[in-house]
């Protein structure tokens, strides 16, 4: 008897792979044993006990793939190490045709990836958090930029990755960058837009779909909308990958304008970023969300509403000014109640949570004091007091659940908890389409907006929806809204307007319940 | 991503927009009424329970003097150590440690074997605490063990889903099937259904962490308790 181990470094593998690399090894002629596991200490353990040498097991770490083999002799070592290459490889099963057929799989590895695909210019990387610096790591060492989907990567994996890629000229969008838009292709949840001369740079996934969808519905397209991930304007990030992807659109020529959204940048961050900004040699502007207009500063538009970015961008495009948002932007003065009164308030459920803190600033800025609820909201619990805003996409809401762009029960729930608490009069709601979101969203709202009214026993409920849609996304934004409004719900172009909209109702329907 | 697929994560990185919540967890929902052995005895005749579940339960699984072998008997010898532990009420942390860092890291998978079963015991003995079959205290002790496992003796996965599950936070295909498990309003068909998609879940995962819940609930079925 021969033993023999591999050790396959950082070649982590799911369960289904191992069982069939060890079924595939264990079916070649001469071999009497072979197991595929990762490099843990107990099995590394457990394999010394059961004889297999010491020495060789002593370099795997639990990121590494062992491969344990014993052979009846020595020779057939040579050909089941071969075999073990080309499965590996993915070149296709081993066992059944003797190491010849090519039958097709998908790739394990970025390496494999890019073998297949040589002319990638780009690396997804969407694998668990403990594992995508590493595997971003090798998209870099690739050459390649990379979209980072994956969330639960440490802000120290974070920093060190764009550190890096800054160095190499290339880009790390991510972690948690949930939408970019390169070159007219969609990542992640994107919107069908047209291609055109407004660059985005966003570190807000919802906030970047809402621009561009804002854009489309100016007839308006975009060159390249780059994610950067939520903490990019951090202290720590130090806005690394914001300054490359503004870098890379002031080199653009097809980009004749810039449009930066995030949420809640660090002072130091935006300070620096300003200077960028100012001297980027391109209209720009930038929607810090909830945060107030400043006007032009220093040449760089700093803007009160996703709306009046867009409006801006569409403007030096060559777009015709809009009327209705010139409305979202411009508050009426003192025409909100200001804190919920009696039983009279509003609850805004949200998806998208830059759209959700959009609603609270235009609300703010109208009159209308909002409050985020402290503890996750229960649709078996009464409703905290006070106007509510409240992002359903956040992570309490989302753990062992898909996210509500995607599957809206959540959501549904607390639309009938809400509506069931008569006090509730005004109900905010967004719905957000594009590839990778929900196929058909407006019918499942509808339904439960229904439910909800059914329970007040005829006292009204006022919904107002903002819909984040293009004209070419699969949904058909059309036809969502069409099926919202047959259904008595007020339907609004962005989060913004709805937000007004919803701070116009709230004092007629005080108004009226005084009456 | 749907709940149902622990495992298969990767074979999804190609489309980032499914991988939403890599190893989705949740809490166990409330118990809707008490737990009896008797019901427990019904569950059992009607669940689905896959061969290697069966190794893990019996301790017998593999070739004869295979690496395959040593793990299902490590795993079974290990896990029966616990079961009894758990079923005699210790509330001492330092009793399930030896056992837990022994399974740990266990066996193959991306998450390996012996986290599966720790994680699937940790569910159903919180699931029990719930029916009052297992004391609180020694509920809590194992998994207050569980977070202590050191991060460097398994594989980042694994080590997630134990310090979920230390939490109280389950695989969500887990939880459904162990708050199924006893619940006398629960519909024998629907159970068995659950028991075929947890067991379908990667490779081993699914039946792995299927062996660790019912491991306990064989234990509590025979009144078994640690020597």
């Amino acid at each position: 008897m021969s033993t023999r181990v591999f050790v396959h470094p950082g070649c982590y593998q799911d369960s289904a792979r191992l069982m069939q690399v060890s079924r595939e090894l264990a079916a070649l002629p001469g071999v009497s044993e072979a197991v595929a596991m990762m490099g843990t200490g107990t099995n590394r353990r457990l394999l010394v006990d059961a004889g297999f040498p010491e020495a060789e097991l002593a370099r795997a770490t639990p990121l590494d793939m062992i491969v344990a083999l014993r052979t009846e002799s020595p020779e057939a070592l040579d050909a089941v190490q071969a075999a073990l290459g080309r499965l590996l490889a993915g070149k296709g099963a081993i066992a059944a045709a003797g190491g010849g057929t090519a039958a097709s799989r998908r790739p394990g590895t970025v390496a494999e990836a890019l073998e297949t695909h040589p002319e990638a210019n780009l690396v997804s990387v969407a694998v668990p958090g403990p594992y995508a610096a590493f595997v971003a790591n090798r998209g870099l060492d690739a050459g390649r930029s990379v979209f980072l989907f994956s969330d639960n990567v440490s802000l120290a994996d974070e920093v060190a990755l764009k550190r890096r890629a800054a160095g190499l000229g290339l880009l790390v969008m991510g972690p948690d960058c949930g939408t970019a838009i390169l070159s007219g292709v969609g990542l992640g949840f994107a919107n069908r837009v047209e291609r055109g001369p407004v660059g985005i740079v966003g570190a807000s996934g919802t906030g970047i779909q809402e621009l561009s969808c804002l854009l489309d519905r100016r007839d308006v397209g975009i060159s390249h909308a780059i994610g950067t991930g939520s903490r990019d304007l951090s202290e720590a990030v130090d806005g690394t990958m914001t300054e490359a992807g503004l870098a890379l659109l002031a080199r653009d020529p097809e980009t004749k304008c810039v449009l930066l959204v995030a949420k809640h940048p660090a002072e130091s961050v935006a300070r620096r970023l300003h200077g960028i900004l100012a001297t980027l040699g391109k209209p720009v502007a930038v929607r810090y969300l909830g945060e107030p207009a400043r006007g032009l500063v220093d040449g760089v538009l700093y803007a009160g509403s996703l709306d009046e970015a867009a409006e801006a961008a569409a403007k030096w495009a060559g777009a015709r000014p809009s009327p209705e948002v010139a409305a979202s932007v411009e508050p009426d003065e003192g025409t909100g109640p200001g804190q919920a009164i009696g039983d009279v308030r509003l609850v805004g459920l949200f998806g998208g949570g830059s759209l959700a803190a959009e609603a609270r600033c235009v609300l703010a800025a109208r009159g209308v004091e909002t409050v985020v609820p402290a503890e996750k909201l229960s649709a078996r619990a009464p409703l905290p007091a006070g106007n509510l805003v409240v992002d359903t996409g956040d992570d309490a809401y989302t753990v062992g659940r898909p996210h509500p762009m995607v599957d809206q029960t959540v959501r549904c729930e607390l639309i009938r908890a809400a509506g069931a608490d008569l006090s509730v009069r005004v109900l905010l709601l967004d719905l957000v389409l594009g590839d990778g979101a929900h196929p058909d969203p407006a019918p499942e709202l509808v339904q439960c907006v229904v439910a909800a009214r059914a329970a007040r026993g005829g006292r009204p409920l006022a919904v107002v929806v903002s819909v984040c849609g293009s004209r070419r996304d699969p949904q058909g934004t059309a036809r969502q809204e069409d099926v919202l409004r047959h259904a008595g719900i007020h339907v609004e172009s962005s989060a913004a307007l709805a937000a007004a909209e919803a701070a116009t109702l709230l004092p007629l329907v005080h108004e009226e319940v005084a009456r | 991503m749907r709940s149902t697929e622990i495992d298969t994560f990767l074979d999804d990185a190609m489309n980032p927009v499914r991988v939403l919540k890599p190893l989705p967890c949740r809490e166990l929902d409330p118990l809707p009424g008490p737990v009896s052995r008797a019901s427990l005895v019904l569950d059992l005749a009607c669940i689905f329970v896959p061969a290697r579940t069966r190794a893990l339960l019996s301790g017998e699984g593999g070739e004869p003097g295979s690496v395959e072998e040593t793990v299902v008997k490590w795993a079974h010898a290990r896990v029966r150590s616990l079961v009894g532990t758990l079923l005699s009420g210790d509330v001492r942390v330092v009793s399930y440690r030896p056992d837990a860092a022994a399974l740990t890291g266990l066996g193959p998978g991306l998450t390996p074997t012996g986290d599966d079963l720790l994680v699937g015991l940790a569910a159903m003995s919180q699931r029990l605490v719930g029916g009052g079959l297992i004391e609180a205290r020694a509920a809590v002790a194992f998994s207050t063990s569980l977070a202590g496992l050191p991060s460097a003796e398994t594989t980042a996965a694994a080590h997630r889903l134990l310090q979920n599950a230390s939490k109280g936070l389950f695989p969500s295909v887990l939880a459904s099937t162990v708050e199924m498990l006893g619940n006398p309003h629960a519909d024998p068909e629907s159970l068995r259904t659950l028991t075929v998609r947890l067991a379908a879940t990667g490779a081993h995962s699914g039946a792995d962490l299927l062996a660790g819940a019912l491991a306990l609930v064989h234990g509590v079925i025979d009144g078994e308790e640690k020597p």
